[in-house]
């Protein structure tokens, strides 16, 4: 149940077997159906989750209704709304799972308490953070400084499974394009 | 794609008897259920019940596995006899860290303590007599949920003791 957790914490850092009972201690485990909010709109995101299997996806609603893909994270990611998360506001995001999933979830509260207890927890979640904000730094130049062909190549490289696993119209959806657009990108790719 | 909404989903093991009924059909309207008893056919007719009186097919589900539903719930409910909490107990500790365990008894029977099978998971001690209900637990914030539980089953809190 902690397989995926452990193995990404120990590639990062070193946990003791004490550190690792510790650990388990401050976690929910929770299986979530496929097509099961962990958030919706207008809630407090009580918890960040890290992913043991399946897939989940965050995304926005705009007033037209229409769904504006965030983050996705499967096996190995976390996910939250972080904003919501730490400072108890209501979220925009919404949270389900696109596949059953299996999460590890743990609440503000007990984050702290895990970061006190844990120092060694600390310099993983500060590691974790600096990939995060390198990240969001490359998913805003590549919005704003590349064409659509461009955006799904770069994806492509960086990220294969996501092609892979998860539909092309929520793929066109993260990409900021419309799944006509990305269809055609596609297409062209495999002719050339 | 659309989603179902999200609400606190509650595993009642020990769904068919009286009282894991009785609080079955209070909480449904509030809460996603998902029902677990030995016997699946008596447990089956128990949730076609609560969905034609809540009118809401997606929010009730048998499961078989004791620890699959405490897995997918947030909290559990032990309705079943109180000889058999122990064991259960054992069964879904893995599982239930962190999560809201509600131990429901009669005033006669003879109630084990599950905090220490379950050292991180809040259990709280729901017992009753008649119409009457004692709650005790260690964690302020899972008697609180309880006692939010507890409200829509029409029983009457007459203690309510957070142990130290």
């Amino acid at each position: 149940m902690f397989n995926v957790l452990l193995a990404h914490i120990q590639e990062k850092v070193n946990l003791s077997v004490g550190d690792v009972d510790l650990l388990k201690s401050f976690f929910i485990p929770k299986k979530l159906r496929k097509r099961q909010y962990i958030l919706q709109e207008g809630d407090v995101c009580k918890y960040l989750m890290f992913v043991e299997k399946g897939l989940l996806r965050m995304y926005h609603v705009d007033d037209k209704g229409a769904e504006h893909m965030i983050q996705f994270a499967w096996e190995g990611w976390w996910m939250a709304d972080t904003y919501s998360f730490l400072s108890g506001d209501i979220s925009q995001y919404n949270i389900d799972a696109i596949e059953d999933a299996e999460l590890l979830m743990i609440t503000l509260p007990n984050f702290e308490a895990m970061l006190l207890q844990l120092p060694v927890m600390e310099r993983y979640f500060r590691i974790l953070f600096q990939n995060n904000i390198i990240s969001k730094e490359r998913r805003l130049i590549n919005t704003i400084s590349y064409s659509a062909e461009e955006k799904y190549k770069r994806l492509v490289a960086t990220h294969p499974e996501m092609i892979q696993r998860i539909p092309q119209n929520l793929i066109a959806s993260y990409l900021g394009l419309t799944p006509e657009t990305l269809s055609r990108i596609r297409k062209k790719l495999m002719q050339s | 794609m659309k989603s179902i909404g999200y609400n606190n989903s509650v595993a009642i093991i020990g769904a068919n008897s009286n009282v894991g009924a009785q609080f079955a059909m209070a909480i449904a309207k509030a809460y996603r259920l998902l029902l677990i008893d030995s016997d699946e056919i008596q447990t089956s007719l128990l949730a076609t019940k609560i969905k034609h009186i809540t009118q809401l097919p997606s929010a009730v589900e048998v499961l078989s596995c004791s620890k699959d539903a405490s897995w997918e719930a947030d909290i559990i409910v032990l309705a079943s006899p109180t000889f058999t909490h122990a064991s259960i107990a054992k069964k879904i500790a893995e599982v239930t860290t962190c999560k809201t365990i509600l131990q429901i008894s009669n005033v006669n029977d003879e109630l084990v303590s599950l905090q220490n099978i379950l050292p991180h998971s809040h259990v709280i001690k729901v017992i009753i007599n008649h119409s009457s209900v004692m709650v005790q637990g260690e964690n302020a914030d899972a008697l609180q949920l309880a006692l939010q539980l507890l409200s829509f089953a029409h029983w009457t809190l007459i203690e309510e003791n957070k142990l130290t």
